[in-house]
Protein backbone atom coordinates (compact mmCIF):
# COMPACT_ATOMS: atom_id res chain seq x y z
CA UNK A 1 0.00 0.00 0.00
CA UNK A 2 1.43 3.50 -0.62
CA UNK A 3 1.95 5.67 1.77
CA UNK A 4 -0.25 8.23 2.45
CA UNK A 5 1.95 10.95 3.37
CA UNK A 6 5.72 10.22 3.66
CA UNK A 7 7.98 10.64 6.33
CA UNK A 8 10.26 12.83 4.17
CA UNK A 9 7.22 15.35 3.01
CA UNK A 10 6.39 15.50 6.72
CA UNK A 11 10.07 16.29 7.74
CA UNK A 12 10.02 19.11 5.53
CA UNK A 13 6.57 20.41 6.08
CA UNK A 14 7.69 20.44 10.07
CA UNK A 15 10.90 21.76 9.93
CA UNK A 16 11.28 24.88 11.85
CA UNK A 17 14.41 27.02 12.58
CA UNK A 18 14.75 28.42 16.61
CA UNK A 19 15.54 32.14 16.85
CA UNK A 20 18.27 33.37 19.36
CA UNK A 21 15.76 34.18 21.72
CA UNK A 22 13.86 30.44 21.48
CA UNK A 23 17.95 29.45 21.47
CA UNK A 24 18.55 31.45 24.67
CA UNK A 25 15.51 30.33 26.43
CA UNK A 26 15.65 26.50 26.12
CA UNK A 27 19.01 26.45 26.66
CA UNK A 28 17.85 28.26 30.09
CA UNK A 29 15.24 26.21 31.05
CA UNK A 30 16.98 22.55 29.29
CA UNK A 31 14.64 22.06 25.99
CA UNK A 32 15.70 21.89 22.11
CA UNK A 33 15.53 24.86 20.63
CA UNK A 34 12.86 24.05 18.28
CA UNK A 35 10.32 23.33 20.79
CA UNK A 36 11.30 26.56 22.27
CA UNK A 37 10.47 28.40 18.94
CA UNK A 38 7.32 26.95 18.11
CA UNK A 39 6.21 27.87 22.13
CA UNK A 40 6.98 31.50 21.22
CA UNK A 41 5.17 31.34 17.64
CA UNK A 42 2.16 30.28 19.55
CA UNK A 43 1.86 32.18 22.79
CA UNK A 44 4.08 34.64 22.19
CA UNK A 45 7.75 35.42 24.47
CA UNK A 46 5.87 36.60 27.29
CA UNK A 47 3.43 33.64 27.57
CA UNK A 48 5.75 31.50 26.80
CA UNK A 49 8.02 32.48 30.04
CA UNK A 50 5.00 31.15 32.32
CA UNK A 51 4.63 28.37 30.11
CA UNK A 52 8.56 27.14 30.84
CA UNK A 53 7.84 28.15 34.76
CA UNK A 54 4.76 26.05 34.94
CA UNK A 55 6.33 22.85 33.24
CA UNK A 56 8.61 23.01 36.65
CA UNK A 57 6.02 22.54 38.49
CA UNK A 58 4.57 19.59 40.11
CA UNK A 59 1.31 18.54 38.31
CA UNK A 60 -2.01 17.99 40.50
CA UNK A 61 -3.45 14.50 40.02
CA UNK A 62 -6.85 13.42 39.51
CA UNK A 63 -9.26 10.76 40.17
CA UNK A 64 -12.42 9.87 38.52
CA UNK A 65 -15.57 8.63 40.78
CA UNK A 66 -15.92 5.24 38.86
CA UNK A 67 -20.25 4.94 38.97
CA UNK A 68 -20.06 1.85 37.76
CA UNK A 69 -19.22 0.47 41.33
CA UNK A 70 -20.01 3.43 43.45
CA UNK A 71 -23.51 4.89 42.66
CA UNK A 72 -22.50 7.81 45.67
CA UNK A 73 -19.24 9.58 44.98
CA UNK A 74 -19.77 12.14 47.98
CA UNK A 75 -19.08 8.49 50.02
CA UNK A 76 -15.77 8.19 47.99
CA UNK A 77 -14.33 11.22 48.85
CA UNK A 78 -15.67 10.81 52.69
CA UNK A 79 -13.47 7.97 52.86
CA UNK A 80 -10.65 9.43 51.10
CA UNK A 81 -10.65 12.62 53.36
CA UNK A 82 -10.76 10.09 56.66
CA UNK A 83 -7.39 8.84 54.97
CA UNK A 84 -5.96 12.90 54.74
CA UNK A 85 -6.67 13.76 51.40
CA UNK A 86 -7.65 16.97 50.12
CA UNK A 87 -9.88 16.50 46.66
CA UNK A 88 -11.88 19.49 44.26
CA UNK A 89 -14.37 18.72 42.07
CA UNK A 90 -12.58 19.69 38.29
CA UNK A 91 -14.77 22.47 37.64
CA UNK A 92 -16.13 20.97 33.95
CA UNK A 93 -16.30 17.82 35.42
CA UNK A 94 -19.30 16.01 37.45
CA UNK A 95 -17.45 13.10 39.54
CA UNK A 96 -13.71 14.23 38.75
CA UNK A 97 -11.44 15.43 41.27
CA UNK A 98 -8.43 17.11 41.66
CA UNK A 99 -5.83 15.84 44.28
CA UNK A 100 -4.73 18.89 46.36
CA UNK A 101 -3.26 16.83 49.30
CA UNK A 102 -2.24 13.63 49.68
CA UNK A 103 -3.10 11.31 52.31
CA UNK A 104 -2.10 7.33 53.46
CA UNK A 105 -2.22 5.26 52.02
CA UNK A 106 -1.02 6.39 48.52
CA UNK A 107 -3.86 6.21 45.88
CA UNK A 108 -2.81 3.55 43.86
CA UNK A 109 -3.38 1.52 47.31
CA UNK A 110 -6.48 2.36 49.30
CA UNK A 111 -9.34 -0.29 49.76
CA UNK A 112 -11.30 2.07 47.46
CA UNK A 113 -8.80 1.79 44.71
CA UNK A 114 -8.76 -1.80 44.88
CA UNK A 115 -12.80 -2.03 45.07
CA UNK A 116 -12.55 0.26 41.86
CA UNK A 117 -14.03 2.97 43.26
CA UNK A 118 -11.84 4.96 41.00
CA UNK A 119 -9.01 5.30 39.00
CA UNK A 120 -6.17 7.65 39.46
CA UNK A 121 -4.72 9.89 37.09
CA UNK A 122 -1.50 11.89 36.59
CA UNK A 123 -3.27 14.66 35.13
CA UNK A 124 -6.92 16.40 34.98
CA UNK A 125 -6.79 16.53 31.11
CA UNK A 126 -6.85 12.62 30.79
CA UNK A 127 -10.40 13.44 31.64
CA UNK A 128 -11.49 15.20 28.63
CA UNK A 129 -12.15 13.19 25.95
CA UNK A 130 -14.44 10.83 26.88
CA UNK A 131 -16.20 13.71 28.11
CA UNK A 132 -16.16 15.41 24.83
CA UNK A 133 -16.78 11.81 22.90
CA UNK A 134 -19.76 12.00 25.37
CA UNK A 135 -21.24 8.16 24.17
CA UNK A 136 -24.76 7.06 23.73
CA UNK A 137 -25.29 3.93 25.77
CA UNK A 138 -25.70 0.49 23.30
CA UNK A 139 -23.65 2.40 20.84
CA UNK A 140 -20.47 0.50 19.15
CA UNK A 141 -16.97 2.02 20.29
CA UNK A 142 -13.31 1.60 19.30
CA UNK A 143 -10.47 2.98 21.31
CA UNK A 144 -7.45 2.88 18.81
CA UNK A 145 -4.66 3.06 21.20
CA UNK A 146 -6.08 1.92 24.75
CA UNK A 147 -3.96 1.31 27.39
CA UNK A 148 -3.40 1.42 30.22
CA UNK A 149 -7.00 2.40 29.87
CA UNK A 150 -8.23 5.69 31.35
CA UNK A 151 -10.39 6.63 28.71
CA UNK A 152 -11.30 3.20 28.13
CA UNK A 153 -13.01 2.74 31.09
CA UNK A 154 -14.69 6.42 31.31
CA UNK A 155 -16.22 5.57 28.14
CA UNK A 156 -17.31 2.15 29.56
CA UNK A 157 -18.76 4.30 32.50
CA UNK A 158 -20.63 6.75 30.59
CA UNK A 159 -22.16 4.26 28.41
CA UNK A 160 -23.40 2.12 31.63
CA UNK A 161 -22.01 -0.84 30.50
CA UNK A 162 -23.81 -1.48 27.87
CA UNK A 163 -23.28 -1.87 23.89
CA UNK A 164 -19.40 -2.77 23.05
CA UNK A 165 -16.20 -1.13 23.16
CA UNK A 166 -12.78 -2.38 21.18
CA UNK A 167 -10.16 -1.51 22.92
CA UNK A 168 -6.87 -2.16 21.23
CA UNK A 169 -3.22 -1.99 22.08
CA UNK A 170 0.04 -2.85 20.77
CA UNK A 171 1.75 -2.86 23.96
CA UNK A 172 2.10 -6.40 25.92
CA UNK A 173 2.60 -4.80 29.56
CA UNK A 174 0.18 -2.13 29.06
CA UNK A 175 -2.64 -4.32 27.37
CA UNK A 176 -2.52 -6.56 31.04
CA UNK A 177 -2.30 -3.26 32.96
CA UNK A 178 -6.04 -2.28 30.86
CA UNK A 179 -6.89 -5.56 31.51
CA UNK A 180 -6.74 -5.30 35.19
CA UNK A 181 -8.22 -2.14 35.10
CA UNK A 182 -11.21 -3.54 33.29
CA UNK A 183 -11.63 -6.15 36.22
CA UNK A 184 -11.48 -3.70 39.02
CA UNK A 185 -13.30 -1.09 38.02
CA UNK A 186 -16.46 -3.23 36.95
CA UNK A 187 -16.20 -2.71 33.09
CA UNK A 188 -18.18 -5.19 31.33
CA UNK A 189 -18.45 -4.40 27.67
CA UNK A 190 -15.21 -4.83 26.37
CA UNK A 191 -13.26 -6.67 24.24
CA UNK A 192 -9.54 -6.48 24.32
CA UNK A 193 -6.81 -6.97 21.20
CA UNK A 194 -3.61 -7.21 21.79
CA UNK A 195 -2.43 -5.87 18.09
CA UNK A 196 -0.98 -3.05 15.81
CA UNK A 197 -4.21 -1.44 15.57
CA UNK A 198 -4.14 -0.24 12.19
CA UNK A 199 -3.29 -4.03 10.76
CA UNK A 200 -5.94 -5.96 13.10
CA UNK A 201 -8.60 -3.16 12.11
CA UNK A 202 -7.80 -3.40 7.97
CA UNK A 203 -7.77 -7.08 8.35
CA UNK A 204 -10.72 -7.58 10.50
CA UNK A 205 -12.45 -5.00 7.65
CA UNK A 206 -14.74 -3.40 10.41
CA UNK A 207 -15.60 -0.21 8.14
CA UNK A 208 -18.48 1.90 8.71
CA UNK A 209 -18.77 -0.35 11.72
CA UNK A 210 -18.38 2.14 15.13
CA UNK A 211 -20.35 5.16 16.36
CA UNK A 212 -17.31 6.71 17.80
CA UNK A 213 -13.49 6.41 17.50
CA UNK A 214 -11.11 7.54 20.19
CA UNK A 215 -7.43 7.88 18.88
CA UNK A 216 -5.66 9.18 22.11
CA UNK A 217 -2.32 8.74 19.70
CA UNK A 218 1.02 7.68 20.77
CA UNK A 219 2.95 10.55 21.17
CA UNK A 220 6.08 12.32 22.18
CA UNK A 221 4.19 13.16 25.32
CA UNK A 222 5.88 17.26 25.23
CA UNK A 223 2.36 17.95 27.45
CA UNK A 224 3.75 16.07 30.58
CA UNK A 225 6.70 17.36 30.90
CA UNK A 226 6.04 18.01 34.75
CA UNK A 227 6.37 14.27 35.47
CA UNK A 228 9.05 13.53 33.27
CA UNK A 229 12.13 15.91 32.19
CA UNK A 230 13.50 14.06 29.81
CA UNK A 231 10.86 14.71 27.00
CA UNK A 232 12.72 18.69 27.06
CA UNK A 233 15.33 16.98 24.93
CA UNK A 234 14.17 13.15 23.99
CA UNK A 235 12.63 14.32 20.47
CA UNK A 236 14.57 15.28 17.76
CA UNK A 237 12.44 16.56 14.29
CA UNK A 238 12.97 13.50 12.94
CA UNK A 239 11.47 11.43 15.54
CA UNK A 240 8.62 14.04 15.62
CA UNK A 241 7.96 13.54 11.55
CA UNK A 242 8.07 9.39 12.79
CA UNK A 243 4.94 9.58 15.32
CA UNK A 244 3.36 12.64 13.00
CA UNK A 245 3.25 9.96 9.96
CA UNK A 246 2.24 7.17 12.06
CA UNK A 247 -0.95 9.42 13.73
CA UNK A 248 -1.82 10.81 10.49
CA UNK A 249 -1.61 6.91 9.21
CA UNK A 250 -3.80 6.14 12.02
CA UNK A 251 -6.47 8.63 12.12
CA UNK A 252 -7.14 7.79 8.31
CA UNK A 253 -8.12 4.92 9.92
CA UNK A 254 -10.27 5.86 12.52
CA UNK A 255 -12.16 7.84 9.68
CA UNK A 256 -12.68 4.75 7.56
CA UNK A 257 -14.38 3.04 10.28
CA UNK A 258 -16.29 5.20 12.04
CA UNK A 259 -20.04 5.33 10.80
CA UNK A 260 -20.84 8.01 8.49
CA UNK A 261 -22.36 10.53 11.49
CA UNK A 262 -20.36 9.35 13.82
CA UNK A 263 -17.74 11.10 15.31
CA UNK A 264 -13.85 10.62 15.97
CA UNK A 265 -12.08 11.97 19.48
CA UNK A 266 -7.91 13.06 18.75
CA UNK A 267 -6.42 13.91 21.35
CA UNK A 268 -2.79 13.77 22.28
CA UNK A 269 -0.86 14.69 25.63
CA UNK A 270 0.73 16.88 23.83
CA UNK A 271 0.41 21.06 22.63
CA UNK A 272 3.16 20.62 19.37
CA UNK A 273 0.89 22.10 16.32
CA UNK A 274 2.59 19.24 14.19
CA UNK A 275 0.80 15.94 15.96
CA UNK A 276 -2.08 17.87 16.44
CA UNK A 277 -3.72 20.34 14.16
CA UNK A 278 -1.24 19.16 11.11
CA UNK A 279 -2.21 15.64 11.68
CA UNK A 280 -6.25 16.49 11.90
CA UNK A 281 -5.62 18.43 8.86
CA UNK A 282 -3.86 16.37 6.52
CA UNK A 283 -6.57 13.22 7.88
CA UNK A 284 -9.31 14.93 6.98
CA UNK A 285 -7.37 16.33 3.26
CA UNK A 286 -6.87 12.78 2.15
CA UNK A 287 -10.45 11.85 3.79
CA UNK A 288 -11.18 15.13 1.01
CA UNK A 289 -13.83 17.06 2.95
CA UNK A 290 -16.16 14.30 3.98
CA UNK A 291 -15.47 15.32 7.74
CA UNK A 292 -15.41 18.04 9.74
CA UNK A 293 -14.12 19.06 13.34
CA UNK A 294 -16.93 20.38 15.40
CA UNK A 295 -17.79 22.80 18.44
CA UNK A 296 -17.47 20.44 21.89
CA UNK A 297 -19.78 23.11 22.82
CA UNK A 298 -19.77 22.46 26.80
CA UNK A 299 -16.00 22.92 26.77
CA UNK A 300 -15.38 25.32 24.46
CA UNK A 301 -14.90 28.79 26.31
CA UNK A 302 -13.48 26.94 29.26
CA UNK A 303 -10.08 26.12 27.01
CA UNK A 304 -7.72 27.54 24.54
CA UNK A 305 -8.72 27.24 20.60
CA UNK A 306 -7.09 24.88 17.83
CA UNK A 307 -4.38 26.97 15.68
CA UNK A 308 -5.52 27.54 11.86
CA UNK A 309 -1.98 28.52 11.06
CA UNK A 310 1.44 27.60 12.64
CA UNK A 311 4.70 28.63 11.39
CA UNK A 312 4.23 28.28 7.35
CA UNK A 313 1.62 26.04 7.61
CA UNK A 314 -1.98 26.96 7.04
CA UNK A 315 -4.55 24.35 8.71
CA UNK A 316 -8.31 24.21 7.94
CA UNK A 317 -10.53 26.91 9.42
CA UNK A 318 -12.62 24.78 11.46
CA UNK A 319 -9.39 23.45 13.27
CA UNK A 320 -10.20 26.43 15.83
CA UNK A 321 -13.03 24.51 17.28
CA UNK A 322 -10.39 21.72 18.46
CA UNK A 323 -9.19 22.56 22.68
CA UNK A 324 -5.93 23.02 23.31
CA UNK A 325 -5.12 23.15 26.96
CA UNK A 326 -2.07 24.46 28.42
CA UNK A 327 -0.21 23.88 31.99
CA UNK A 328 -0.15 27.76 32.69
CA UNK A 329 -3.53 28.24 31.91
CA UNK A 330 -5.24 25.09 32.94
CA UNK A 331 -3.66 23.62 35.91
CA UNK A 332 -2.91 20.15 33.96
CA UNK A 333 -0.81 18.96 31.66
CA UNK A 334 -0.38 20.36 28.41
CA UNK A 335 -3.09 18.50 25.90
CA UNK A 336 -5.07 18.50 22.65
CA UNK A 337 -8.90 17.65 21.86
CA UNK A 338 -10.44 17.69 18.65
CA UNK A 339 -13.76 16.39 18.27
CA UNK A 340 -14.26 15.32 14.23
CA UNK A 341 -17.63 14.34 12.48
CA UNK A 342 -17.44 12.15 9.71
CA UNK A 343 -20.70 13.66 7.35
CA UNK A 344 -23.60 11.59 7.08
CA UNK B 1 -4.70 -15.59 37.81
CA UNK B 2 -4.46 -15.41 34.54
CA UNK B 3 -0.61 -15.13 34.52
CA UNK B 4 -0.40 -18.49 32.17
CA UNK B 5 -1.58 -16.83 29.25
CA UNK B 6 0.47 -17.47 26.58
CA UNK B 7 -1.15 -18.59 23.55
CA UNK B 8 -4.35 -18.88 24.78
CA UNK B 9 -6.97 -20.40 22.21
CA UNK B 10 -10.62 -18.91 22.20
CA UNK B 11 -13.74 -20.59 21.54
CA UNK B 12 -17.59 -20.12 21.73
CA UNK B 13 -19.05 -22.92 24.76
CA UNK B 14 -21.00 -25.68 23.01
CA UNK B 15 -24.52 -25.75 24.00
CA UNK B 16 -23.54 -29.25 26.61
CA UNK B 17 -20.91 -26.97 28.00
CA UNK B 18 -23.20 -24.00 28.32
CA UNK B 19 -25.47 -26.09 29.95
CA UNK B 20 -23.12 -28.06 32.71
CA UNK B 21 -21.51 -24.53 33.35
CA UNK B 22 -25.26 -22.74 34.63
CA UNK B 23 -25.49 -25.92 36.45
CA UNK B 24 -22.65 -25.37 38.35
CA UNK B 25 -23.86 -21.66 39.35
CA UNK B 26 -27.31 -22.73 40.07
CA UNK B 27 -25.70 -25.67 42.55
CA UNK B 28 -23.69 -22.77 43.99
CA UNK B 29 -26.03 -20.22 44.55
CA UNK B 30 -29.19 -23.20 44.77
CA UNK B 31 -31.36 -21.24 42.77
CA UNK B 32 -31.76 -20.65 39.13
CA UNK B 33 -29.31 -18.16 37.50
CA UNK B 34 -30.24 -18.93 34.06
CA UNK B 35 -32.32 -15.77 33.54
CA UNK B 36 -29.62 -13.70 34.50
CA UNK B 37 -27.22 -14.54 31.04
CA UNK B 38 -28.55 -13.54 27.87
CA UNK B 39 -24.81 -14.36 26.88
CA UNK B 40 -23.18 -16.21 25.07
CA UNK B 41 -19.68 -17.89 26.62
CA UNK B 42 -16.74 -17.84 26.17
CA UNK B 43 -13.34 -20.03 27.03
CA UNK B 44 -10.04 -18.97 26.57
CA UNK B 45 -7.52 -22.28 27.03
CA UNK B 46 -4.19 -23.34 27.08
CA UNK B 47 -2.43 -26.16 28.40
CA UNK B 48 -2.32 -24.41 32.09
CA UNK B 49 -5.61 -22.49 32.20
CA UNK B 50 -9.14 -22.13 31.15
CA UNK B 51 -10.92 -18.94 31.36
CA UNK B 52 -14.31 -18.47 31.19
CA UNK B 53 -16.04 -15.21 29.67
CA UNK B 54 -19.64 -13.94 29.28
CA UNK B 55 -20.25 -11.84 26.93
CA UNK B 56 -23.44 -9.23 25.37
CA UNK B 57 -24.96 -10.17 22.19
CA UNK B 58 -23.35 -6.86 20.79
CA UNK B 59 -20.00 -7.84 21.36
CA UNK B 60 -20.54 -11.80 19.84
CA UNK B 61 -20.78 -10.46 15.78
CA UNK B 62 -17.72 -8.39 16.61
CA UNK B 63 -15.71 -11.39 18.64
CA UNK B 64 -16.90 -14.05 15.81
CA UNK B 65 -15.37 -11.75 13.24
CA UNK B 66 -11.97 -11.75 15.54
CA UNK B 67 -12.00 -15.10 15.89
CA UNK B 68 -12.67 -15.90 12.68
CA UNK B 69 -10.50 -13.60 10.52
CA UNK B 70 -7.87 -12.63 12.53
CA UNK B 71 -6.55 -13.40 15.79
CA UNK B 72 -7.42 -14.10 19.25
CA UNK B 73 -8.96 -11.78 21.55
CA UNK B 74 -7.15 -10.56 24.85
CA UNK B 75 -10.09 -10.45 26.68
CA UNK B 76 -14.12 -10.51 26.58
CA UNK B 77 -16.76 -9.18 28.49
CA UNK B 78 -17.49 -10.29 31.93
CA UNK B 79 -14.19 -12.73 33.51
CA UNK B 80 -16.63 -15.25 35.32
CA UNK B 81 -14.63 -18.08 36.20
CA UNK B 82 -11.60 -20.12 35.28
CA UNK B 83 -11.15 -23.80 35.95
CA UNK B 84 -8.45 -25.80 37.51
CA UNK B 85 -8.30 -29.99 37.92
CA UNK B 86 -11.40 -29.70 36.86
CA UNK B 87 -13.17 -27.21 39.20
CA UNK B 88 -14.54 -24.38 38.10
CA UNK B 89 -13.62 -20.92 40.40
CA UNK B 90 -15.93 -17.76 40.30
CA UNK B 91 -14.91 -14.56 40.54
CA UNK B 92 -15.71 -12.01 42.40
CA UNK B 93 -17.73 -10.78 39.38
CA UNK B 94 -19.47 -13.34 38.57
CA UNK B 95 -20.89 -12.91 42.30
CA UNK B 96 -21.48 -9.48 41.73
CA UNK B 97 -23.24 -9.56 38.65
CA UNK B 98 -25.29 -12.21 40.04
CA UNK B 99 -25.97 -10.34 42.91
CA UNK B 100 -27.00 -7.27 41.10
CA UNK B 101 -29.25 -9.76 38.72
CA UNK B 102 -31.21 -12.21 41.73
CA UNK B 103 -31.46 -8.73 43.74
CA UNK B 104 -29.54 -10.24 46.79
CA UNK B 105 -26.74 -11.96 48.26
CA UNK B 106 -26.01 -15.48 48.52
CA UNK B 107 -23.45 -17.84 49.23
CA UNK B 108 -21.50 -15.80 50.76
CA UNK B 109 -19.53 -14.71 54.07
CA UNK B 110 -19.07 -10.86 55.44
CA UNK B 111 -15.83 -10.67 57.87
CA UNK B 112 -14.72 -7.59 60.46
CA UNK B 113 -12.65 -5.02 59.36
CA UNK B 114 -9.31 -6.36 60.69
CA UNK B 115 -9.79 -9.44 58.24
CA UNK B 116 -10.92 -7.68 55.79
CA UNK B 117 -7.49 -5.86 55.23
CA UNK B 118 -5.65 -8.88 56.09
CA UNK B 119 -7.60 -11.00 53.38
CA UNK B 120 -6.09 -8.33 50.80
CA UNK B 121 -2.94 -9.00 51.66
CA UNK B 122 -3.66 -12.51 50.81
CA UNK B 123 -4.32 -14.17 53.90
CA UNK B 124 -7.12 -16.71 55.20
CA UNK B 125 -9.93 -16.59 57.09
CA UNK B 126 -10.34 -17.06 61.00
CA UNK B 127 -14.12 -18.31 62.58
CA UNK B 128 -13.94 -15.85 64.76
CA UNK B 129 -13.68 -13.18 61.97
CA UNK B 130 -16.78 -14.04 60.62
CA UNK B 131 -19.85 -11.59 61.17
CA UNK B 132 -22.37 -12.61 59.28
CA UNK B 133 -23.03 -16.12 56.39
CA UNK B 134 -25.06 -15.86 53.48
CA UNK B 135 -26.52 -19.08 52.66
CA UNK B 136 -25.85 -21.32 51.15
CA UNK B 137 -22.40 -22.45 51.91
CA UNK B 138 -21.21 -25.79 51.39
CA UNK B 139 -17.82 -26.81 52.80
CA UNK B 140 -15.85 -27.75 49.42
CA UNK B 141 -17.42 -24.47 47.72
CA UNK B 142 -16.52 -21.52 47.19
CA UNK B 143 -18.29 -18.28 48.60
CA UNK B 144 -18.06 -14.56 48.49
CA UNK B 145 -16.01 -12.77 50.82
CA UNK B 146 -17.62 -9.50 51.84
CA UNK B 147 -15.77 -7.01 54.05
CA UNK B 148 -17.05 -4.80 57.00
CA UNK B 149 -18.71 -2.57 54.57
CA UNK B 150 -20.50 -5.61 52.20
CA UNK B 151 -18.45 -4.71 49.15
CA UNK B 152 -16.76 -7.82 47.84
CA UNK B 153 -13.26 -8.24 48.09
CA UNK B 154 -12.72 -11.97 47.35
CA UNK B 155 -13.42 -15.14 46.91
CA UNK B 156 -12.81 -18.01 49.27
CA UNK B 157 -13.24 -21.82 49.11
CA UNK B 158 -15.18 -23.16 52.50
CA UNK B 159 -12.66 -25.21 54.31
CA UNK B 160 -15.45 -25.89 57.41
CA UNK B 161 -18.67 -24.52 58.42
CA UNK B 162 -17.96 -21.11 60.57
CA UNK B 163 -20.37 -22.91 63.12
CA UNK B 164 -18.96 -26.12 63.51
CA UNK B 165 -15.49 -24.29 64.29
CA UNK B 166 -13.40 -23.23 67.29
CA UNK B 167 -12.44 -19.25 66.74
CA UNK B 168 -9.09 -20.12 66.00
CA UNK B 169 -9.45 -21.97 63.32
CA UNK B 170 -9.21 -21.33 59.73
CA UNK B 171 -12.14 -21.79 58.12
CA UNK B 172 -11.97 -19.85 54.46
CA UNK B 173 -9.11 -20.65 52.02
CA UNK B 174 -8.28 -17.47 50.19
CA UNK B 175 -8.56 -18.29 46.44
CA UNK B 176 -8.32 -14.76 44.82
CA UNK B 177 -8.55 -11.41 46.51
CA UNK B 178 -8.99 -7.88 45.44
CA UNK B 179 -5.42 -6.97 46.89
CA UNK B 180 -4.03 -8.61 43.50
CA UNK B 181 -3.99 -5.42 42.00
CA UNK B 182 -1.96 -3.74 44.36
CA UNK B 183 0.30 -6.97 44.24
CA UNK B 184 0.20 -8.25 40.29
CA UNK B 185 -2.08 -6.26 38.28
CA UNK B 186 -1.97 -2.48 37.64
C1 LIG C 1 -1.22 7.90 24.81
S1 LIG C 1 -1.14 6.21 25.08
C2 LIG C 1 -2.82 5.77 25.27
C3 LIG C 1 -3.41 6.04 26.63
C4 LIG C 1 -4.78 5.47 26.80
N1 LIG C 1 -5.69 5.95 25.77
C5 LIG C 1 -5.35 5.79 28.16
O1 LIG C 1 -6.24 6.63 28.27
O2 LIG C 1 -4.94 5.17 29.14
C6 LIG C 1 -0.77 5.56 23.51
C7 LIG C 1 -0.83 4.06 23.41
O3 LIG C 1 -0.70 3.70 22.04
C8 LIG C 1 -0.15 2.42 21.99
N2 LIG C 1 0.27 2.20 20.59
C9 LIG C 1 1.36 2.69 19.94
N3 LIG C 1 1.36 2.29 18.66
C10 LIG C 1 0.25 1.53 18.47
C11 LIG C 1 -0.32 0.83 17.37
N4 LIG C 1 0.26 0.84 16.17
N5 LIG C 1 -1.46 0.13 17.57
C12 LIG C 1 -2.05 0.12 18.78
N6 LIG C 1 -1.56 0.77 19.85
C13 LIG C 1 -0.44 1.48 19.70
C14 LIG C 1 0.93 2.45 23.05
O4 LIG C 1 1.26 1.15 23.49
C15 LIG C 1 0.27 3.31 24.14
O5 LIG C 1 -0.30 2.49 25.12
Amino acid sequence: MTPIISFEKVLKDINIRPSIEATRLASKFGYRPYMVERYIEILGLDEVKELLEAFEKPLTPSIRCNTLKLKDCDLLIKYLESKGYVLKRIEWHQYGYRVLKRGKPRLGATREYLLGYYYLYRGVASQLPPLVMNPKPHTYVLDMAAAPGGKLTHIAQLMNNTGLILGIDISRSKIRALRSHINRLGVLNTVLLRADSIKAINSLGLEDFFDYVLLDAPCTGEGIIQIDKSRKVKTTLEDLAKFVTKQIEMLVVALKVVKPGGIIIYSTCSIAPEENEYVVSKALEFFRGEAIVETPSNYRSLFSQGLIEFHKLKFREDLKNALRLYPHLHDCEGFFVCRIRRKS
Amino acid sequence: MQNKEKKLTFKRMSDDEVRSLLLVMTKLFEECVDKCFNHSFYIAYNEYCEIHYAINQDMEMLIKRITTRYKHPYSLGLFIGWKRNEKFIPTPWLFSYVYGCLGKIKAAIQINEKASYLYLYGRDIFASSIMKIYEPIKEGNYVAVLDYEGEIIGVGLLLKSPLKAEGNEVVVKNVFDMGWFLRRGG
